[in-house]
């Protein structure tokens, strides 16, 4: 869980996330929308949800691992789950 | 492979090296912490190839902090998703390792246990004959009936393929209880392994189950006292005052858990020998007892100097031991003066207990007769060297009953013969490093030949110590490809003999005039080296020397007057 962060620095953790599990750089102001992102393939998108529960403390509901496509879908599930 | 550090760097090498244990023994390893991990030491690259029906990447994304600890960096090559395993026998360049990594529940759908034990019994066959490379083959999970039968017809059918094994994936599972499955992954990966079980899977893969087939097993334990295997300083507190904690009650227990499957244990401390006697015989709660040590230094000497008088009474080399301290310090000056030691920190309880649980090279996949014979096999080495010092050489080996038992074909001693080959290195003429399965080959082989040693006398067995590997082929000089002694046999007077008498009864019909010994220089093989040379009457140089039939007759004729000679087919 990260404490009182706002929805940037959840933005933040979000794509630190992604440059560790894809191993390469990430914008700070990159989207990541997956469909444009190929690396992005469902097995990794497992390995990515497994290190933001990590790194955000919050679990996520199996019907929400779908709706998980950018940086902004991320932050607002994460926010449901608590995380601020 | 132990990497070994030394000059300037060491220091800052073991303090890294220290901090990384700290990653890969916590007691949950995290997917984010793992993948930041960079090793700043040399790794050797290990090639491993996967055999599958299921998703590895989760695994394989974080094994490299692991295999790290082993001196390696994994590349993997991942095979299809195929439940037929087509492509298991299709050839092309054998890696280090072939890994096995299957969902079993999809072929107990739709057959007996034993059908598919079988049947992948007879793919593992295949994929023997174009990889010399070790097998793992990863057990299936679950309490079910049919998981049971499965895995029991498994672990009796790999035992009859050479360096196959098959590694107990449900000690995972049992670790993580109800974490072991994620199952909201399944509709994504096709695969319900939680994050815990992949970190974990990695862990015993990249710690234990792949060093284990790479590299041999460590020999020795050596642990400082204080802080180490018990809470307090015995000095200040006294025998009765220092405190046994629970988690160091468990590393005492771990201690003997390993003695017991063939690991030597050696205790180093400063201290004063006698408060350590009193120790031991003031704490009968301590799991470790003193007859469990196969060495004992209390001295307030420094203690890399320590080290070394306790490798040289267990008889090994700095890389086959494992050295337990709860300073830094200690661990850096150690270090220091012996790079290829293995080092594990002691000051936090729980962290050394997984360390002795998982250190890369302490576990064996398989315990042979031999591990259980070496502290009792050592216990006597000085009895013995007490009566070769006051007797001649023939005398000697009369007195002690000494008997060498020779094996032709020994089909079942796949293990130790990798063992003896893969590990020797004073007493080693060739290196040929067989793996179980290039032995299995050359037993099967009628131009090859391949003769076990072992060697028991009054005192103790010490069960196969040699090893002996030629080529011959009619028309042409036989051809000694490798001598293997273990170095518990070495000083006992039998080298000549164990070869001469190996050689008569494999080549001795065909009267050869002469013997080639194919010879190549290691590190530490001067040895083997320095009796090459005496028995060719020339030195021992690459590629190898002959010796005259005679010479080896002779031999074979002065030392049997004082050794029972006994072959088995």
């Amino acid at each position: 869980m990260v404490e009182g962060t706002s929805s940037s620095d959840l933005a933040a953790v979000v794509r630190d996330v992604f440059r560790v599990i894809l191993g390469r750089p990430v914008a700070a102001d990159d989207r990541l929308v997956r469909d444009d992102n190929p690396d992005w393939d469902s097995l990794k998108h497992i390995e990515v949800v497994f290190a933001l529960e990590d790194a955000l403390g919050v679990t996520f509901d199996a019907a929400e691992l779908g709706e998980l496509t950018d940086v902004d879908s991320i932050v607002a599930a994460a926010e449901r789950h608590g995380a601020s | 492979m132990r990497q070994a550090v030394s000059g300037d760097g060491a220091a800052g090498s073991v303090v890294e090296r220290l901090a990384w244990q700290r990653l890969v023994f916590a007691e949950r390893p995290r997917r984010l912490d793992l993948l930041r991990g960079r090793a700043g030491w040399p790794l050797e690259p290990v090639r491993i190839r996967v055999h599958r029906n299921q998703p590895f990447e989760f695994v394989a994304s974080v094994m490299a902090p692991f295999l790290a600890l082993a001196g390696r960096a994994p590349k993997f090559e991942l095979s299809p998703y195929d439940d037929a395993l087509g492509g298991m026998s299709l050839g092309g360049p054998a890696p280090d390792v072939e890994l096995v990594w299957l969902d079993f529940g999809r072929y107990l759908d739709r057959q007996e246990p034993e059908a598919v034990a079988a049947w992948l019994g007879d793919r593992l066959a295949a994929l023997r004959l174009s990889s010399p490379a070790p097998v793992l083959v990863t057990t299936a999970v679950g309490g079910d009936e049919s998981t049971r039968r499965l895995n029991a017809s498994l672990e009796t059918g790999l035992a009859g393929l050479p360096g196959c094994h098959l590694v107990d994936q449900t000690v995972v599972a049992d670790c993580l209880g109800r974490d072991y499955l994620d199952e909201r992954s399944r509709s994504f990966a096709g695969s319900s392994l939680s994050d815990a079980a992949a970190i974990e899977t990695a862990r015993r893969l990249g710690l234990v189950w792949i060093p284990a087939v790479l590299a041999p097993r460590l020999k020795a334990v050596v642990v400082d006292l204080d802080a180490t295997i018990y809470e307090g300083v015995l000095a200040e507190d006294g025998p009765a005052g220092v405190v046994l904690s629970e988690a160091r009650w468990a590393l005492q227990r771990r201690l003997v858990e390993l003695a017991d499957s063939g690991v030597l244990l050696a205790v180093l401390s400063k201290n004063e020998p006698a408060d350590v006697e009193r120790l031991f015989a003031e704490r009968p709660d301590f799991p470790l007892r003193p007859e469990r040590l196969s060495a004992m230094v209390a001295s307030w000497r420094p203690k890399p100097e320590g080290l070394a008088r306790i490798l040289e009474t267990l008889r090994i080399g700095p890389g086959a031991a494992l050295f337990v301290d709860d300073n830094p310090g200690e661990l850096a000056a150690v270090a220091a003066a012996l790079p290829e030691i293995a080092l594990l920190d002691a000051s936090d309880a729980g962290l050394v207990l997984r360390g002795l649980r998982w250190y890369p090279g302490l576990q064996a996949l398989r315990v042979t007769a031999e591990d259980s014979l070496r502290a009792a096999d050592l216990a006597v080495s000085r009895t013995r060297a007490a009566i070769v010092t006051a007797a001649d050489p023939e005398a000697y080996l009369r007195s002690l009953g000494t008997r060498l038992t020779f094996e032709r074909s020994p089909v079942g001693r796949l293990t130790r013969i990798h063992e003896l080959s893969a590990k020797t290195n004073q007493f080693n003429t060739g290196f040929l490093r067989l793996s179980e399965a290039e032995a299995a080959a050359r037993l099967a082989d009628p131009s090859t030949f391949l003769v076990t040693i072992a060697l028991q006398d009054r005192l103790s067995d010490s069960g196969v110590v040699g090893l002996v590997v030629g080529r011959q082929v009619p028309g042409s000089t036989p051809i000694v490809e490798e001598v293997a002694i273990s170095c518990r046999a070495l000083g006992r007077g039998v080298e000549d003999l164990i070869v001469a008498e190996a050689l008569r009864g494999v080549i001795g019909s065909g009267h050869p005039s002469r013997v080639r010994f194919a010879f190549r220089t290691g590190p530490r093989n001067e040895p083997a080296g320095t009796w090459l040379e005496r028995l060719a009457g020339r030195p021992a140089s690459e590629p190898g020397v002959d010796v005259a039939w005679s010479r080896l007759e002779d031999l074979g004729v002065t030392a049997s007057r004082s050794v029972e000679l006994v072959w088995e087919e």
